[in-house]
């Protein structure tokens, strides 16, 4: 395994390598001046002459891109144009947020996906997987930007039980930073009410997020499922009588697992877009906000920072689910 | 658009949607969700009910605040905590666009030729970190503002060139600005928003850069309010300066919460839900829904900044008479009114109405679609000629839609180009073949101060095209605009001939040479809770929002 996981890093730095020469060369060619944008429109030619010199943009893009390498490699990420602080600090700052809420609504739409395919499955062709189907499609196909609107007005405007959007309520304090997630930071210092604000500010756009991870692992849960339980060794397992909490536990679940897994991984990428969406209709104080932002704004270290970012978190996710299937499936072994 | 707008608006769709969603779920909630209004029938009668500390102010800002340094920012969503946090040393007065008042100059007076500026500094006014603030601090502020060479920098730099020379201590309470050229009203200048802020010399201590950075997440001004705390692309809270000089009897807000809330729909709800006390405007519609929703104030002040589409003189509409056909088909009463839900009003000149010399009637919108086929025809624009309209994201879309529509009346074809503002910018103000500039784009534009030429000189001047990097997007060039633009800066303050000059310039840009199509006097249309009492737009401070002279009823 140890072999597996080297060779999965070696591989994960060119990715990360090719990550950093598309993203730094695409924002290059991407027209207008970080500069001009940064001084205002109506700063004057020798102003931003001034800040371009200042933060060598007429340098050529060779000589950005080595500059730019040679600071990674020193683990910095530059200066952002747009917040004026180091990109590490904006990163620091902003992902514990985007973590936190893709990671509840991964197990969120995981666990939801994984109980209404399983019932599918078993009640195939019946109403409740009729249900299942139903829903999956709707979490899928509807937009997240509609869905997340919908959800503000119905259940912060018109009802007013949750909060419209961001982390916490204005003018509440974090807890002290200690993971940067605030669910966590808050319960491990002991505030019971930041850990209550937390939770209403993060239902509306967890469960936005999950829908879409729902809807896909719906499906890929229900046809695993009815796969497995047409296997011989189902069959066996049931014909020596064990319960039909012990053939779906140790027989069905873990074997159909394995396609959730491999999909769930892929789902990150998924689920990375549609943060951009979520953080920004919900004013979620996340990286993807950041990235957003700082793609309208020409933010070349800021976006290539937080594309670097997410694709370091993506490549590791997926080196986790190629570990968690040496561990689903011993019959694996990468050669 | 007129007719789509009228028909069914995007907020009216969702609602509808709302209450379908809900009504499988929920029955009893349908009333709710399907109604035209989206407000309860409690906010129906008093507005929505406060559920937070009253004792601290929440705005909703539109766009990304990234730069709260003084000699830098440039932009309208900067000025929004700024405009708290540092003085300057005169400010408009009241609601008015011409008059200024002493702010941290009790007194100001000017030499025979207004060339040279004193002012009689107030006594007794400390920086929030307790910094006594004199002539010596004021000439050291703005000597590293022009110096530094940042954004703003030219709104001095523009007249002071010498610091060392120009900015002059005459005590610790006078200090004297030697302009070198006759400025008749540099009172206005000394009033911007931009440039003109006051920082703390100690900042310039920590460098010259690490200074500039030290300030995206710190204050150091005079003003009534300091950062209590910054995350950026998020919210800014601030908090009241124990050293304010104005003293901090009477009511005030404690804390000021901005928030950068840019999904417009976002907005309008928190307004409706009580969650905000003071928002951006947000689509027309939107506007024109919270105009009739209580417990809601929408502004109404014209400003000094106006929409427009620059009309390029390089290509299919280089022939005057081609720019004067297009004005000729664009119904502004009609967009003003239907499209753009009285948000905006239509122009009355190529200024904005409060603007000095600022002329009504010099621009007069004549819908006269044979006249301006004749125009066309006698400029050599042949019938289904393409031409391009460009607007970037957010910004100038229904204009063009409508252009698209109206053009076609005349045999023309639009083809409308949406861009990211980055790639917009640089269309309009960098140099390109003449097959990639647009013939028509969308642009709106608002002076440091209310001067006609500090308005007009980036956006007509002849030496503000792209080639010098400036919005002069059209490459228009006319020499009574430049004589009035130029003369404006310099002439020593004869008033007659200004108005003169200012007056042909806008006859001629008007009516015979028109460098765009003007499409709207842009008026301030925030939305503010009735709850909070105090606010006074003023047109120059285009959505600023004095926090101190702000408290809750």
């Amino acid at each position: 395994m140890v072999t597996v996981i080297a060779r999965r890093l070696v591989f994960t730095v060119f990715v990360l390598w090719g990550v950093t020469l598309v993203t730094f060369f695409l924002s290059r060619v991407v027209p207008g001046n970080p500069a001009r944008l940064m001084a205002g429109p109506q700063a004057s030619p020798s102003a931003i002459a001034h800040i371009s010199r200042l933060y060598g943009l007429n340098d050529p893009l060779y000589v950005q891109y080595g500059r730019y390498m040679r600071d990674l490699a020193q683990g910095n990420l530059g200066f952002s144009f747009l917040t004026r602080r180091n990109v590490r600090t904006d990163i620091a700052t902003f992902l514990p947020a985007t973590l936190e809420l893709a990671g509840y609504a991964l197990l969120l739409g995981f666990v939801l996906a994984l109980v209404t395919g399983t019932v599918a499955a078993y009640r195939r062709g019946k109403a409740a997987d009729a249900a299942g189907r139903l829903t999956a499609i709707a979490g899928l196909s509807v937009p997240v930007f509609w869905l997340a609107l919908l959800l503000q007005l119905l259940f912060s405007t018109q009802l007013g039980w949750l909060p419209l959007g961001g982390r916490l309520s204005p003018g509440m304090a974090p807890p002290p930073h200690i993971t940067g997630l605030l669910t966590v930071d808050s319960l491990l210092t002991g505030n019971f009410a930041i850990f209550v604000n937390a939770v209403e500010h993060l239902v509306l756009p967890v469960v936005v997020l999950a829908a879409g991870v729902y809807g896909l692992m719906v499906r890929v849960m229900r046809t695993s499922v009815i796969d497995a339980l047409g296997e011989e060794y189902v069959r066996t397992a049931e014909a020596k009588g064990l319960s039909r909490w012990r053939v779906l536990r140790r027989h069905v679940l873990r074997n159909a697992l394995l396609p959730a897994v491999t999909v769930l991984g892929l789902e990150f990428g998924l689920l990375a877009a549609g943060v951009f969406v979520v953080e920004s209709v919900f004013q979620w104080p996340g990286i993807g906000n950041y990235a957003f932002q700082a793609i309208q704004a020409n933010d070349y270290n800021a976006t290539l920072g937080a594309t670097l970012v997410i694709a370091v978190i993506y490549v590791v996710i997926n080196l986790i689910v190629d570990i968690v299937y040496l561990y689903l499936d011993p019959r694996i072994r990468y050669t | 658009m007129a007719s789509w707008d009228n028909r069914f608006s995007r907020r009216q769709f969702l609602r509808g949607a709302a209450g379908v969603a809900s009504g499988a779920a929920a029955g009893s909630l349908l009333a709710a969700c399907g109604g035209s209004t989206p407000t309860s029938t409690k906010q129906k009668a008093t507005g929505a009910a406060l559920k937070r500390d009253p004792h601290t102010l929440v705005v909703a800002m539109d766009a990304f605040t990234a730069d709260f340094d003084p000699a830098s920012y440039f932009l309208l969503a900067a000025i929004v905590p700024d405009y708290g946090i540092y003085d300057s040393l005169m400010r408009m007065k009241g609601n008015s666009a011409t008059e200024t008042k002493p702010w941290l100059a009790e007194r100001i007076s000017t030499n025979a030729d207004k060339s040279v500026w004193t002012f009689t500094l107030r006594h007794g006014v400390k920086y929030s970190d307790g910094t006594a603030f004199d002539a010596n601090a004021l000439k050291a502020a703005y000597t590293r503002t022009i110096t530094a060479n940042l954004g703003a920098s030219s709104t001095l730099k523009d007249y002071i060139t010498d610091p060392a020379k120009q900015l002059i201590v005459k005590d610790p309470g006078t200090f004297v600005m030697d302009l070198g050229v006759p400025v008749p009203r540099f009172d206005l200048l000394a009033a911007s928003q931009y440039g003109m802020g006051i920082v703390n010399p100690n900042v310039s201590s920590k460098g010259k850069q690490e200074g500039h950075i030290w300030l995206q997440s710190h204050s150091a001004g005079t003003g009534a309010y300091m950062v209590k705390s910054v995350q950026p692309g998020n919210q800014i809270i601030l908090t009241q300066n124990p050293h304010y000089w104005g003293g901090w009897s009477g009511s005030h807000f404690k804390e000021i919460i901005i928030l950068q809330v840019p999904q417009d729909s976002s907005r309008r709800q928190g307004m409706e839900s009580g969650d905000f006390d003071i928002a951006f405007a947000s689509t027309p519609q939107d506007t024109e829904a919270l105009r009739s929703t209580p417990g809601i104030f929408v502004g109404n002040q014209k400003v000094l900044g106006m929409d427009y589409v620059i009309l390029n003189t390089n290509g299919h509409l280089k022939d005057p008479k081609a720019r004067q056909a297009i004005n000729m088909l664009f119904p502004i009463d009609q967009f003003a009114t239907n499209v753009m839900k009285g948000t905006i009003e239509p122009p009355h000149s190529i200024l904005p109405d409060l603007m000095l010399y600022s002329t009504p009637g010099t621009y007069k919108a004549q819908m006269n679609v044979a006249k301006a086929k004749q125009l066309l025809q006698e400029a050599g624009i042949k019938p289904g000629t393409q031409l391009t309209y460009e607007f970037y994201t957010g910004q100038g879309d229904s204009a063009g839609l409508l252009l698209q529509s109206q053009l076609g009346l005349a045999g023309l074809q639009v083809r409308i180009v949406e861009k990211a503002y980055p790639a917009f910018v640089a269309d309009i103000s960098t140099v390109k073949p003449l097959s990639e500039q647009p013939d028509m784009a969308y642009w709106f534009w608002w002076p440091e101060f209310n001067s006609p030429s500090d308005f007009c000189f980036p956006i007509l001047s002849s030496q503000a095209t792209p080639k010098q990097g400036l919005f002069n997007g059209g490459y228009y060039v006319n020499p009574d605009v430049d004589n009035a633009i130029n003369k404006g800066f310099s002439d020593a303050g004869n008033t007659k001939l200004l108005t003169n000059l200012w007056n042909t310039a806008q006859t001629v840009a008007g009516q015979k040479d028109q460098p765009w199509l003007p499409i709207g006097q842009i008026i301030d249309n925030s939305y503010l809770r009735t709850d909070v009492k105090g606010y006074v737009a003023n047109p120059v401070y285009v959505q600023s929002y004095d926090f101190y002279a702000l408290s809750r009823a």
